[in-house]
């Protein structure tokens, strides 16, 4: 008290005619704070409510209050310290799995962290046991109750039951929540007991506070969950510079669809395996979109063209150019929509310019079946080939062409007209942050914006052979 | 045990109460005395003392102003602190007598404390509970700051920052001297 000053003194006398009330005398004893921590904490993290998201937040919030609590109590006697070892494997654990929670490696590690997260727990309990045993009798107490024995007894059979009756239904869930409830009741009565002479435990030092602990604990988990769900959800595509020369086939096939009605600029945007699936072809429209702006203003100038290839078949073309911004957090989406009778095959080049360098890559292209309620005709199955694809940050010349082959007629004659319409959408999505990760192909694209359509109706003469 | 049953057996068996008091509550008070005899070493002399002014004492005790914990954490408390300023005493009169005289308040001076503790005793009401809870251990538990910090699961240097804000807090409130 040497280092006090006169208002310390003063403080000091003053305090003396107020003496604490009956609550902060409990508050004050190190026993108190560090047990309702692990009560609070064995609540949380044994049981899992699969709901709004409770399933993470609780665990999260449970397993840093027992690391607290253990933390404090952890020189009291070996026990007490195998329980802190334990909470702290528990935050470790918890926090890589709820990481790769929102990384496609979710699934693999599943199993062996729910084994060992299972163990640590039914170990700890254990411990505790031991725990509050010892310092009982320390204080020459002996504890009437055993309520951690029956916590065992209680997690190891939600395990059994997790394992073998996955879903033993309301009697048992209702069954298991009140032993729970009962033992919970039963170790706070321990907890309270335990108070009177809890104040001869001691208090270990610490080198952070717990409130520092857990800003940096929850702060560094949310933003690691972020960064993996969005490098996890955001399209990755591995594309290799475009070729500028042709084979001399290919270049033949240019020139003669050149020939044919394509012009430079559309036939620039169409790759070497392209063109040598037209080297047959025996007309050609092509067709600009009437509306070449979006909501966006003119953010996306859309053109088509269709290849008539012979036998029948035909293979279109609908060429998107993006203008405006690209953003790490949004991503494309291109569906074409088309009656399930007819055949097609589908895929989905895109091309951009980075660095004075151009890039060209295959975006994965998804089928999909619906059944669509059409106003006029009723319901009917319809097929969607979907692309989902993002540009890297910085990209210019953006373009993505969609292509898909067409069975137009099954016996074709000369001369015979044919129409087509031709619908591809073109939308703009968010970047969905699913967590736990679900697979892009899985996921309804989120928010999605029409930006939009190409919509036309292709006029056919077959040519007279 | 309740606290309304050990008050009953110490008014039927005062021996026996005071036995099962002493079991209850010795841990607490030997808690409280820890704090504040942590230098001077003597806290097993001071529990001695307590346990005797608590058999003199017992009688005073009204459940009405406050709960038993409380009353014997004052008393344990006010012991201590006794102890502790007859042990500086002593080493201040070994080394050079120099120890400050001690004397009873003037009515004023009795006036001008009541005053300081309803002041307090408001500022104290406007804290929040962690702020009052660390302003009873370091002032009226008197306990060191590194058992402080411990104890609320925080670092030393924490908890002296944190002293520090009280500190002004209450300067601005009840007014003091500069730092």
């Amino acid at each position: 008290m040497s280092e006090w000053n006169e208002f310390d003194r003063e403080l000091m006398e003053t305090v003396t005619d107020l003496p604490p009330t009956a609550g902060t005398v409990r508050a004050v004893t190190p026993w108190r704070d560090a047990m309702g921590r692990i009560l609070l904490g064995l609540c949380l993290t044994c049981f899992s409510l699969n709901f709004l998201y409770l399933q993470y937040l609780l665990p999260a919030i449970g397993t840093v209050q027992l690391y607290l609590g253990f933390r404090t109590l952890r020189g009291n006697n070996r026990f007490f310290n195998f329980c802190w070892f334990c909470s702290i494997c528990k935050v470790i654990l918890l926090f890589i799995g709820f990481v790769l929670e929102a990384t496609p490696y979710s699934n693999r590690l599943s199993v062996p962290r729910t084994v060992l997260q299972a163990g640590i727990t039914l170990a700890m309990l254990l411990a505790l046991r031991q725990a509050l045993r010892l310092s009982a009798s320390a204080a020459d107490r002996a504890m009437d109750r055993d309520p951690l024995l029956w916590a065992a007894v209680w997690y190891a059979a939600l395990i059994a039951l997790a394992l073998f009756w996955p879903e033993p239904g309301w009697v048992v869930f209702l069954l298991m929540v009140f032993a729970f409830y009962r033992i919970a009741k039963s170790l706070h009565g321990v907890t309270v007991e335990l108070e009177e002479w809890g104040c001869g435990v001691r208090a270990s030092s610490v080198r952070f506070s717990g409130r520092q602990f857990q800003m940096v604990y929850y702060a560094s988990l949310l933003a690691l969950i972020l960064l993996c769900g969005l490098l996890s959800n955001h399209v990755w595509l591995k594309a290799e510079p475009i070729e500028q020369r042709f084979t001399d086939e290919a270049e033949a096939t240019r020139q003669h669809l050149k020939s044919l009605g394509m012009p430079e600029d559309f036939l620039t945007q169409l790759p070497e395996e392209e063109l040598r699936q037209l080297s047959g072809a025996s007309a050609c429209q092509y067709l600009e979109n009437e509306k070449a702006s979006s909501w966006a203003d003119k953010s996306l100038r859309l053109s088509g063209a269709m290849v008539y290839l012979g036998g029948g078949t035909a293979r279109f073309y609908v060429l998107a150019e993006y203008e405006d911004e690209t953003s790490l957090f949004w991503q494309n989406l291109a569906e074409f929509a088309n009656s399930s009778t007819v055949r097609w095959d589908g895929a989905c080049y895109l091309s951009y310019e980075k660095s004075g360098t151009g890039y060209r890559t295959i975006v994965p292209v998804q089928e999909r079946t619906e059944t669509v309620d059409n106003y006029f005709s009723g319901p009917s199955e319809s097929t969607f080939i979907r692309a989902r694809y993002s540009f890297p940050a910085g990209a210019k010349n953006r373009t993505c062409l969609f292509v898909c082959t067409q069975t137009l007629w099954e016996s074709p004659g000369p001369g015979t007209d044919y129409y087509y319409d031709c619908i591809v959408n073109f939308y703009r999505s968010r970047l969905s942050l699913t967590y736990p990760y679900r697979p892009l192909s899985g996921q309804e694209p989120s928010h999605r914006r029409e930006l939009t359509q190409f919509c036309q109706i292709f006029e056919f003469s077959l040519p007279q052979s | 045990m309740t606290d309304t049953e050990l008050l009953d057996l110490l008014r039927r068996d005062r021996a026996a109460g005071t036995e099962a008091l002493l079991t209850r509550y010795r841990p607490l008070m030997r808690y409280v005395i820890g704090g504040i005899l942590a230098e001077s070493g003597d806290g097993e002399d001071c529990l001695s003392e307590v346990c005797l002014v608590l058999w003199q004492k017992l009688d005073s005790f009204d459940p009405a102003k406050g709960s038993l914990s409380a009353w014997l954490t004052a008393v344990a408390r006010n012991t201590a602190l006794n102890h502790l300023k007859a042990h500086r005493r002593r080493e201040a009169h070994t080394a050079e007598a120099t120890g400050e005289p001690v004397s009873p308040d003037t009515p004023e001076q009795a006036l001008l404390r009541r005053e300081r503790a309803e002041r307090l005793k408001a500022a104290l009401g406007g804290l929040r509970d962690r702020d009052r809870q660390l302003f009873y251990r370091r002032y009226y538990y008197l306990q060191p700051l590194s058992q402080i910090a411990a104890e609320m699961g925080m670092t030393e240097r924490a908890a002296e920052g944190r002293l520090y804000r009280l500190r002004q807090r209450l300067r601005q409130e009840l007014g003091g001297d500069e730092p």
